[in-house]
């Protein structure tokens, strides 16, 4: 029972550390919008991942913070229901102490009211978590089996060092993925005899692997299923998708110096072929044509931001330790003000004596 | 293929010399093109003098019945929705989507290059 709430414990808190990390990004796009920085695409990227992995790291920053004050002040907690309690006994929040308690004890109650699954509510709760879990796992080990039939179909053209560039008549659009230990760059077979569009193919996959975002795409699916409800997870993982790719294209222009209307005609070659696919197995267009304007735009931002690719490529690396300093911290206090309080401490004992006598004086 | 069957027999370069040089083929490319014939089936090779002479196994027809069904099988793109990186994404974009796109990025892209 003790694993088992401290494993939700911990599956909560990241949660509401996702979700905060998400607001905090939000607020750094809005204000880097504003600033010559909102074509460094390169440099926002490194910024996203910088988040991600302090939000997964997150529960232990969280533990690393408490031990560090225990170590400097101890006795001081950074739990943020014993500020809460402090100020409520300095007299500086107007409430009835019985509620109050319950109000402070709200996320505990429901710890424990999910864990013992004694009411219909929390037992659906469960078995719809648990049934997106296994929706997510599924839909991943799909995908790994679709890609290993893939590559196994696929014709090995060249091998450059840890990467194999392959030819596949499967797939309409070339596509990177990796193995276990290999790399792979996946061309449709018919690009072999066109030589521009595949210099530029494949410069733009193998920037995807400078820049690591095989590794990023598989954490976030291993994560899905433990994240797969949170509205921040979504936001994030596009947000992720739509830099990772305007990061791409900035660095391969810059670096292979492919002329901008070159790269931006392939791209809209490459959609053409995959929209005439899609066509041609769609059978009712009106249902997906919802999100339509938004990837209309988000396609037309992508290409046009092509021009603007000059003297973003080295991302200033002290803004970078900047932002994991403060995210870092930040997160860390957040984090440990989220724990559980481990003890009762001299001002909760205060406040159970409070709610006892109102409690007394409440029977009288 | 076509040019195989014009040749009976040839090497690489052979294929390579049938091909109109506008198709701008190169002789890696070519063998690549061959070697994967051959594990589909359509062609065997053989050793002579430090080089592969393929020979065409198919009849024209028959391959061409073959091509068609590989070209259905094209139809569907097998990419996976997760664990890969693609190009690009299209979500559910029309041909006139794209060609209203096409006309904004040639102007925009167009002015600023010249």
């Amino acid at each position: 029972m003790m694993a088992a709430k401290q494993i939700l414990e911990v599956f909560v808190n990241l949660n509401i550390m996702l979700a905060l990390g998400c607001l905090i990004w939000l607020g750094l796009q809005a204000l880097v919008a504003k600033t010559a920085l909102r074509h460094a695409f390169i440099l926002q990227l490194a910024a996203l991942k910088t988040v991600l992995a302090l939000i997964l790291l997150s529960p232990v920053l969280a533990i690393a913070a408490t031990q560090a004050v225990e170590l400097f002040s101890p006795g001081r907690s950074l739990v943020l229901s014993d500020f809460v309690v402090a100020a409520y006994l300095r007299g500086e929040i107007a409430m009835d102490a019985i509620r109050f308690e319950q109000i402070l004890n709200t996320r505990e109650n429901w710890t424990e009211r999910f864990l013992l699954m004694n009411t219909k509510g929390p037992a659906i709760v469960a078995l719809l978590l648990a049934a997106g879990m296994v929706v997510a796992i599924l839909r991943l080990a799909r995908s790994a089996l679709q890609l290993h039939h893939l590559l196994d179909d696929s014709y090995l053209w060249k091998r450059v060092g840890p990467v194999d560039v392959r030819l596949s008549d499967r797939i309409a659009v070339p596509m990177a993925t990796r193995g276990l230990f290999r790399r792979h760059v996946l061309l449709p077979s018919d690009l072999i005899s066109d030589s521009d569009r595949r210099r530029i193919a494949i410069a733009h996959e193998l920037q995807h692997f400078r820049q690591s975002d095989l590794e990023w795409e598989i954490v976030f699916e291993l994560t899905r299923p433990f994240f797969f409800w949170n509205p921040a997870f979504t936001l994030l993982k596009r947000r992720f998708n739509r830099l990772r790719e305007l990061a791409c294209d900035q660095a391969v222009v810059s670096r292979y110096r492919v002329a901008p209307l070159d790269y931006a005609r392939c791209l809209l070659h490459f959609c053409e072929r995959s929209v005439g696919l899609a066509q041609a197995q769609r059978l009712n267009v009106a249902l997906l044509s919802a999100g339509r304007k938004d990837a209309r735009q988000e396609l037309a931002n992508r290409l046009l931001s092509l021009k603007s690719t000059a003297s973003q490529l080295s991302a200033p690396r002290r803004h970078l330790i900047a932002l994991a300093c403060v995210m870092g911290t930040f997160l860390s206090f957040a984090g440990a003000s989220l724990e559980a309080p481990k003890d009762w401490s001299h001002d909760r004992l205060m406040l159970s004596t409070v709610v006892n006598l109102e409690r007394l004086r409440a029977d009288r | 293929m076509t040019e195989l069957w014009e040749l009976g027999e040839g090497s690489v370069r052979d294929v390579l010399g049938q091909l109109p040089p506008s198709r701008g083929l190169a002789y890696t490319s070519a063998a690549t093109v061959l070697r994967i014939l051959e594990d589909k089936g359509f062609v065997e090779s053989r050793k002579q003098n430090k080089s592969l002479i393929y020979t065409p196994l198919l009849a024209k027809d028959a391959y061409q019945t073959r091509s068609l069904k590989n070209l259905s099988q094209t139809l569907f793109d097998d990419t996976p929705a997760t664990l890969v990186a693609r190009l690009v994404d299209d979500a559910g974009l029309t041909e006139a989507d794209l060609e209203e796109i096409r006309a904004l990025v040639e102007r925009r892209l167009r002015n600023d290059g010249g």
